[in-house]
């Protein structure tokens, strides 16, 4: 009896240390997080900052050829030197900013909208159109990104909207199975059951208590995927298939910079830098975004 | 005239699809059930006896598969959208789970006014107003009307449910299971509310539990319901023990399914290895 008493309160030490320390650890994450996220916002306001004033703020005109100051290395009028037709590197830089971004919040807008109203028709109506929908989904989630990228580039010629079209059609079916699982999940809840009876008809109840939960956990899901689709574009840009060469786009100057890559690696690496740091700064505040709309964190929260 | 009544009604579920056989389970065999205004029928019956189905074919929430339900007389299933409209209007239900009943992004009074909302009565000032007014109806104050569900006891919560039903004005409200979450306390409480108001407003309603010490308080006559069917009906239910209501199969079964209220040792056979 005293031993299982002794055990006992061993435990009750060992939680107490472990809570605490996690409390701990979970005070230090905040500040942590914080940091993170002001940071991550900074490089995206830049960013953003950079497509929206780039006539304003580029020095130079970013498709401007000067054959005679090829490869220049950097210096006060060329801040990060010249790429191999003597075009500024900076101003391109800037200038790619516009076709990165515009086509990953195109992308994102398009993806969101079809995925959240086919998902939501598909979990709302039920019966043969959820079946319906669904198989379709099915379908599009077969297709690789590039394969049919290339397969529309083939058929309707090379061009940014082409690319935006086949990242969409290969990606809107993920979007709306997990609307339709959300929306599956929140239809049978006595709520639900509750507005039908006080007299609320199925689009208003629809507006009024299954599109918030569902837009906030796809704002979520959409931040997370930003950096995921703007690889996607850098990546058709470099295979050459989206933005035309002599238009600044950031895939598209890797791409260019291949043959200099062990003579000047900068001009492949700089705008892989940049590639990277937008897609980091927009998976942070997809990370924290989620754990702080977690349904889960929501329903304890709630009970 | 009844205000509200099952002739008949017939409902089976499908299980499975698609691939797989479909096999129908029926869940109510031929109900009749007749509520005349202004009285409490109280629905007695097991867990999974059709109780809950019944009373969500009653409001209209979904379709029966024979028979039908009759509001003043008219097959709610046949009646024109004007008329339906008024059906919603003047039914109203109360749900055994409040936390699970309201949305919990929702603050107390735009849970309370939501049938205003959905029949046109959408300014905040005049919702508010309503609000306090039904939330000291039963029995909250107005310092309530900006908490979210979550900052609610079950108790209280109810009876948020309870006001949300009551917005309307309605002529019938289902209960179901409406009390049987909450503490002996609080069931007395909620309960002494409901009598109160069935005297003031003289509202008709339908009040579902598996509990036989809570209809005896509040109904008005008995129905006890055993595998989708109507198996006795008690006019008077203080008069329990002579009317025969008492001899029912299905009564006898609750009544061993309750009784006794000590634990039992669970029998040999399902026990593990311990001891």
């Amino acid at each position: 009896m005293s031993e299982t008493n002794l055990h006992f309160r061993e435990r009750m030490d060992l939680t107490g240390n472990v809570s605490d320390r996690r409390r701990a650890r979970a005070r230090s994450k905040i500040t942590g997080k914080t940091i993170a996220l002001v940071l991550a916002g900074t490089v995206l306001l830049m960013i953003a900052g950079m497509a929206l004033f780039a006539p304003w703020i580029a020095p130079f005109d970013p498709t401007a050829i000067d054959l005679g100051n090829r490869l220049a290395p950097a210096s006060s009028t060329h801040i990060l030197g010249t790429d191999h037709l003597g075009r500024d590197m900076l101003s391109r830089l800037i200038w790619g900013a516009r076709p990165s971004l515009g086509s990953v919040v195109t992308i994102a807008v398009l993806i969101m909208a079809t995925g959240f109203l086919t998902g939501s028709l598909s979990g709302y109506a039920g019966g043969w159109v959820d079946s319906l929908i669904m198989r379709v989904c099915e379908a599009f989630m077969t297709f690789p990104t590039f394969i049919l990228a290339l397969f529309f580039i083939g058929v309707f010629g090379m061009g940014m909207t082409n690319v935006v079209i086949a990242i969409v059609l290969t990606h809107w079916a993920w979007y709306a199975r997990i609307v339709r699982s959300i929306v599956l999940n929140l239809r049978h809840r006595d709520y639900i059951l509750a507005a039908r009876a006080a007299g609320g008809g199925p689009v208003k109840i629809f507006l009024r208590h299954i599109t918030p939960p569902v837009l906030a956990q796809l704002m979520i899901l959409a931040t997370l995927d930003l950096g995921h689709m703007m690889l996607h574009v850098s990546g058709l840009s470099f295979l050459g298939l989206g933005i035309q060469p002599p238009s600044p786009e950031w895939g598209c100057m890797i791409n260019d910079a291949r043959q200099q890559i062990w003579t000047n690696p900068g001009l492949a690496l700089i705008p892989g830098l940049m590639i990277f740091l937008t897609v980091l700064a927009f998976n942070i505040p997809g990370e924290l975004l989620r754990d702080r709309l977690d349904p889960s964190l929501l329903e304890r929260e709630g009970d | 005239m009844n205000l509200i009544e099952m002739r008949k009604v017939r409902k089976s579920y499908r299980q499975g699809g698609f691939l797989g056989s479909r096999t129908s389970v029926d869940v109510l065999r031929g109900v009749d059930l007749e509520i005349p205004p202004g009285r409490c029928l109280g629905l007695l019956g097991t867990s999974g006896c059709g109780k809950s189905t019944a009373g969500r074919l009653i409001l209209g929430l979904e379709k029966p598969d024979g028979g039908g339900v009759y509001y003043k007389g008219h097959n709610i299933q046949t009646l024109n959208s004007e008329d339906k409209r008024r059906f919603r209007r003047n039914s109203q239900v109360v749900f055994q789970n409040s936390h699970g009943s309201v949305n919990p992004r929702f603050k107390a009074w735009t849970i309370v006014c939501e049938p205003l909302t959905y029949f046109g009565k959408t300014r905040k000032t005049e919702q508010r107003e309503k609000a306090a007014m039904l939330l000291k109806t039963v029995g909250l104050s107005e310092r309530d009307l900006d908490k979210l569900p979550h900052q609610f006891s079950g108790g209280e919560l109810q009876r948020v449910c309870i006001a949300r039903a009551l917005a309307l004005d309605p002529d019938f409200i289902v209960f179901d299971e409406a009390v049987s979450s909450l503490d002996m306390y609080n069931q007395s409480l909620v309960l002494e509310l409901l009598s109160s108001l069935k005297k003031e407003t003289g509202m008709t309603s339908l009040f579902i539990s598996h509990d036989l010490r809570v209809l005896l308080k509040i109904s008005d006559s008995l129905a006890i319901m055993d595998k989708g069917r109507i198996s006795s009906l008690v006019k008077d239910p203080s008069d329990l023990e002579f009317s025969g209501g008492m001899f029912d199969p299905a009564f006898q079964e609750l009544a061993r399914s309750v009784l006794p209220s000590e634990p039992v040792p669970r029998p040999e056979s399902m026990r593990m290895g311990y001891s």
